[in-house]
């Protein structure tokens, strides 16, 4: 008769391992399920939404581009225009003021095939003379409903539905504004005779382009909206004709903003995830290592009958590795479900998106299960192989704790509490360098939950008390003012050529009455010798530039044209506190000298009142407080649902650290726990002892890892700077640090609770265990 | 022979603090022998066991198992050493907390090939009215039979027991190596018995006395007197 082979019974007690430290594994499954969700939420909200976009610009044929006349473009003009490979077609827009001080720019009805055209993302299209569909970002943040009526101009309008445009996924009212504005400026479409209905007031005639070849690379599409802009302005001088604007897809803040800023934190977050998956993946070695002390001797007669070394370690291994995947599977289920709709939040709160559909992500499949997964694994079963490379006899004398070469440390003559403090804190030092870069950590993740708000609120003070004036008039053409509040100014951008960000550079009145406080540079000879290849303009720099990039007063700088190759030369002479942009300041008669503009040219004027005398046709854009701090406001707005999410993240991240380690310090002891209860301690005194260890380390580590967690999340900051235009100045309010510590308190005296619950429910017994 | 000792040696420390356990000890155990190391502490008999058992390594001298010759063995090699050839018994019981009798037992069936039946064992060893219950539900003695119910389970060829009643109080000691007897002379195990208790000696069939790591003597009984007659 054949021998009964057995199954390995040790397979069993996997299970009753995981139920029995519920507690323990509850804590790491929790951890991962809740980070890997949002890092798996994000990718696949992203990755759906990237492609959401993506496919709306295609499917919606966005335009290649489009300019706006004074008059009506006639038949020849268009007819010059379509011999070179493109469609053009007419999409004039009324602006019309609507709730409050808001602007709706209202569209002719758009169809299916046409350019740019809409998607619904609720309700109906308009069908009678008095309905409109509204975008749906305004709508949400002005509390518009379908069904409500919203004034447009003069007229009263019925919402029928919402809408997204390809053209304006992101709500910029001028190509040239410095953040778009979801709040106070929307679209809006309307049937043809609505659109007639509304009058000609605030009308400009807009017409798209669109590249029959939509193959062509950026080069290609800039030579052809080169090409479309000659033949304008030679129309103009043919027809005398005016072109009021002329923006092509490339440029166009409105069409491709989104889409660059989408994903543009993907790095970070995956950074993010793999920094806690590496602090979990020491915390779960340190925490299988603690069981394999607990059970050296089981370990050691296991090994002494003849189970191999790789079978304990796939043993000790099982528990946490099981943990783990089914957190990352739930995680990604957490990811398709709750935590996607967080991001897709984050975007719809920010950007005019078509519908999306939730994809596959492979991407979020392997970053947030496998490459866990595989972190976790490999870094357990080196640690655990590490600590199961002790001779049997040794696991059987339970001396895997110590080697010999271990000394004992002298200690100096404190107390006994506090030199047994001292013993359990040697004791665990690789436990606490995990909690120290745990904490480290979480601070970081403090920095950007409770960091930002008060970093923002500080930028918008500094840009309000460093603005030049209440008004700043960009003009469309110059146009004579006469009023003693208004100044003029001459304007050029030029691109920094490390990062291709945009720099303002203004030309002031020497005698300038708002920027009184700045000592313009003298430049006397650069202006006689402009023309002179290689001459260098002294400026004024805004700090922010030199906070950015890193120069210095003497220092030289190149700035180049945006699309032509040409170079303009700048030394800075000193510094200007302007904080709204990064900007450069000359006087007026030199900027004109250096960009060969005519002595008298000038951009716009600043004043401290409204200039109504100019016409609203001649004004590109009017820089008013809401516009200064346009991009506080709109991160605010953005990512103001994900700031409390960070502080929930390094609180969870708090409690978890100092919980798992704290309880694998007090069940290591156990027996020395017991011993000191037979001895006659309280709960509370052994408490002092272990708890208490703990408690110094994590304070410690929260008080003085801050400095380091600045110098990182400044260094972050650093970075996420240069991914936006602009700086806002590192900030952070004493406060901020007193809460930061006082959250990292109240983690340690929850988690304090706990441990003195696990301190009771030693048995006194324990100690016993081994004598019986 | 079925298990052979030559010239083992070993020591520990180094330089002034080297201590020599076992000078050139050599030893030959036949098949179903029961076979007592008695000696006083620090004598070299658990070292010479452990060393037997492969759990301890010699300076030099050879080991043979059934022809199985150990030294030079690579750490997985000596695991399979031991899986096949032994089952171990230690004072301390060792017995995994969350695993019940049945399944402390199991743990050594898993690893034989040639495994005993673990019901008909669990009836023997008087553990049957127990299987379901973990080790801290046991008592010292009823724990010392799992422990020896999971060491010959596998079947061994040798079975190693290093004081296997030194926790245990007289009764129940007296239980434990009756139980030893009855697996020796059922199974036809050779027993390897470390002791400090000389009244042990009388239920050997070979009794070796180590003191400062040499054979002191290595006798044979003629007449055995059965485990449950000792007294001490």
């Amino acid at each position: 008769m054949a021998k009964k082979k057995y199954k390995d019974p040790l397979r069993r007690r996997i299970l009753r391992d995981l139920i029995g430290d519920w507690g323990k594994y509850l804590a790491i499954f929790l951890f991962l399920a809740v980070f890997i969700g949002f890092e798996a939420g994000y990718i696949i909200a992203d990755t759906s939404m990237q492609i959401a976009y993506t496919d709306g610009m295609k499917n919606r044929h966005v335009e290649s581009g489009h300019f706006i006349l004074h008059d009506k473009a006639d038949k020849e003009l268009i007819k010059k225009l379509e011999k070179e490979d493109i469609s053009v077609a007419e999409q004039y827009y009324l602006d019309k003021q609507t709730t409050g001080s808001n602007t709706i720019r209202i569209y002719k009805m758009r169809g299916k095939g046409e350019v740019n055209e809409p998607c619904l993302m609720d309700g109906e299209y308009p069908e009678a003379a008095d309905e409109i569909a509204v975008d749906r970002l305004y709508a949400e943040k002005n509390g518009i409903k379908i069904g409500d009526t919203i004034p447009a101009g003069k007229l009263d309008m019925k919402v029928t539905g919402t809408i997204a445009l390809p053209d304006y996924s992101c709500l910029y009212k001028n190509n040239s504004d410095m953040m778009f504005n979801a709040t106070h400026f929307s679209v809006g479409l309307v049937t043809d005779k609505a659109f007639k209905d509304l009058g000609t007031g605030g009308l400009s005639r807009c017409y798209t382009w669109y590249n029959d070849d939509r193959s062509l690379d950026l080069k290609e599409r800039n030579d052809k909206a080169e090409d479309i802009k000659d033949i304008l302005v030679d129309d103009i001088y043919r027809t005398g004709n005016m072109l009021e604007d002329f923006v092509q897809y490339d440029d166009n803040n409105a069409i491709i903003f989104a889409g660059d800023d989408m994903s543009g934190d993907k790095a970070m977050f995956t950074a993010m995830l793999y920094i806690i998956i590496v602090v979990l993946a020491f915390i779960m070695a340190i925490l299988a290592k603690s069981t394999i002390e607990q059970e050296s001797q089981a370990i050691g007669t296991l090994r002494a009958s003849g189970y191999t070394r790789g079978e304990l370690v796939r043993h000790y291994m099982a528990a946490p590795v099981i943990t783990a995947l089914i957190a990352a599977l739930i995680g990604n289920i957490l990811g398709y479900t709750a935590m996607k709709y967080i991001v897709v939040d984050m975007y719809y709160n920010s950007y005019s998106l078509p519908l999306y559909e939730t994809i596959w992500s492979p991407e979020a499949f392997l970053k947030t299960t496998v490459g866990p997964l595989i972190v976790l694994t490999v870094v357990t079963f080196l640690y655990l192989s590490r600590a199961l490379r002790v001779p049997p006899l040794q696991f059987l004398r339970g001396e895997i704790r110590s080697s010999k070469k271990t000394r004992v440390m002298k200690l100096r003559r404190f107390s006994f509490m506090t030199r047994y403090r001292e013993r359990v804190l040697f004791q665990n030092i690789p436990a606490y360098i995990v909690l120290v870069f745990g904490i480290s950590f979480a601070g970081l993740l403090l920095f950007f939950g409770l960091g930002l708000q008060p970093l923002m609120d500080n930028f918008k003070d500094d840009v309000l008390s460093s603005r030049i004036a209440e008004y700043q008039y960009v003009l469309q053409t110059p146009v004579e003012v006469d009023d003693d509040d208004a100044e003029k100014y001459s304007a050029a951008t030029l691109l920094e050529p490390s990062h291709d960000e945009e720099i303002t550079i203004y030309g002031i009145e020497k005698d300038s009455e708002y920027m009184d406080d700045l000592k313009l540079p003298d430049n006397e000879k650069a202006t006689e010798e402009a023309d002179k290849k290689g001459t260098v303009f002294n400026v004024m720099v805004s700090e922010g530039y030199l906070e950015k990039y890193r120069c210095e007063v003497g220092d030289t700088i190149k700035l180049h044209e945006k699309y032509e190759d040409k170079t303009y030369r700048f030394r800075i002479k000193g510094t200007y506190k302007y904080d709204a942009a990064l900007a450069f300041f000359l006087d007026r008669a030199a900027l004109n000298a250096c960009f060969d503009r005519d002595e008298d040219s000038f951009s716009g004027y600043f004043s401290d009142k409204e200039l109504t005398e100019i016409d609203e046709g001649d004004i590109a854009t009017i820089i008013r407080e809401n516009d200064l701090t346009a991009i506080a406001d709109q991160l605010e707005d953005s990512f103001g649902s994900i700031f409390p999410m960070f502080t929930g993240f390094a609180i969870i991240m708090y409690i978890l650290l100092m919980y798992l380690l704290g309880r694998m310090i007090i069940e290591r002891n156990a027996k020395n726990v017991s011993m000191l209860k037979i001895l006659g301690y309280t709960d509370r005194e052994v408490s002092r002892l272990y708890n208490r260890a703990t408690g110094i380390v994590a304070m410690a580590a929260v008080v003085l890892t801050i400095p380091l967690v600045e110098a990182i999340f400044r260094v972050i900051w650093r970075y996420v700077m240069f991914e936006i235009s602009g700086w806002l100045t590192f900030y952070e309010p004493p406060s901020f640090y007193i809460k930061m510590v006082l959250f990292g308190f109240a983690a340690y005296f929850l988690v304090y609770l706990l441990q003195m619950r696990k301190i009771r429910r030693i048995p006194m017994g324990e100690a016993l265990k081994s004598m019986e | 022979m079925y298990l052979e000792l030559n010239d083992i040696c070993k020591s520990f420390g180094s330089g002034e603090t080297l201590v020599q356990v076992l000078h050139d000890v050599s030893l030959g155990l036949e098949k179903g022998e029961l076979c007592v190391l008695l000696g006083p502490s620090g004598s070299g008999k658990s070292t010479l066991l452990n060393i037997i058992g492969g759990i301890e390594d010699a300076d030099s001298g050879q080991i043979t198992i059934r022809g199985d010759r150990m030294e030079n063995m690579k750490e997985k090699e000596l695991s399979l050493y031991r899986r096949k050839h032994l089952g171990y018994v230690f004072q301390s019981y060792n017995l995994i907390p969350n695993l019940t009798v049945r399944e402390n037992i199991e743990v050594g069936a898993f690893l034989s090939e040639d495994p005993l039946d673990v019901d008909t064992l669990l009836k023997e060893l008087g553990l049957w009215d127990h299987r379901d219950k973990i080790p801290n539900q046991l008592s010292g003695g009823q724990q010392q039979r799992t422990s020896i119910g999971r060491a010959i389970v596998k079947n061994p060829d040798v079975l190693l027991c290093d004081e296997p009643t030194g926790a245990l109080d007289y009764n129940t000691s007296k239980d434990i190596l009756k139980l030893i007897e009855e697996v020796n002379q059922k199974y036809r195990s050779t027993v390897v018995l470390v002791t400090h208790n000389d009244a042990l000696k009388d239920m050997a069939d070979r009794v070796i006395r180590l003191k400062d790591g040499h054979i002191l003597s290595d006798t044979r009984n003629e007449t055995k007197i059965p485990a449950a007659d000792l007294e001490w």
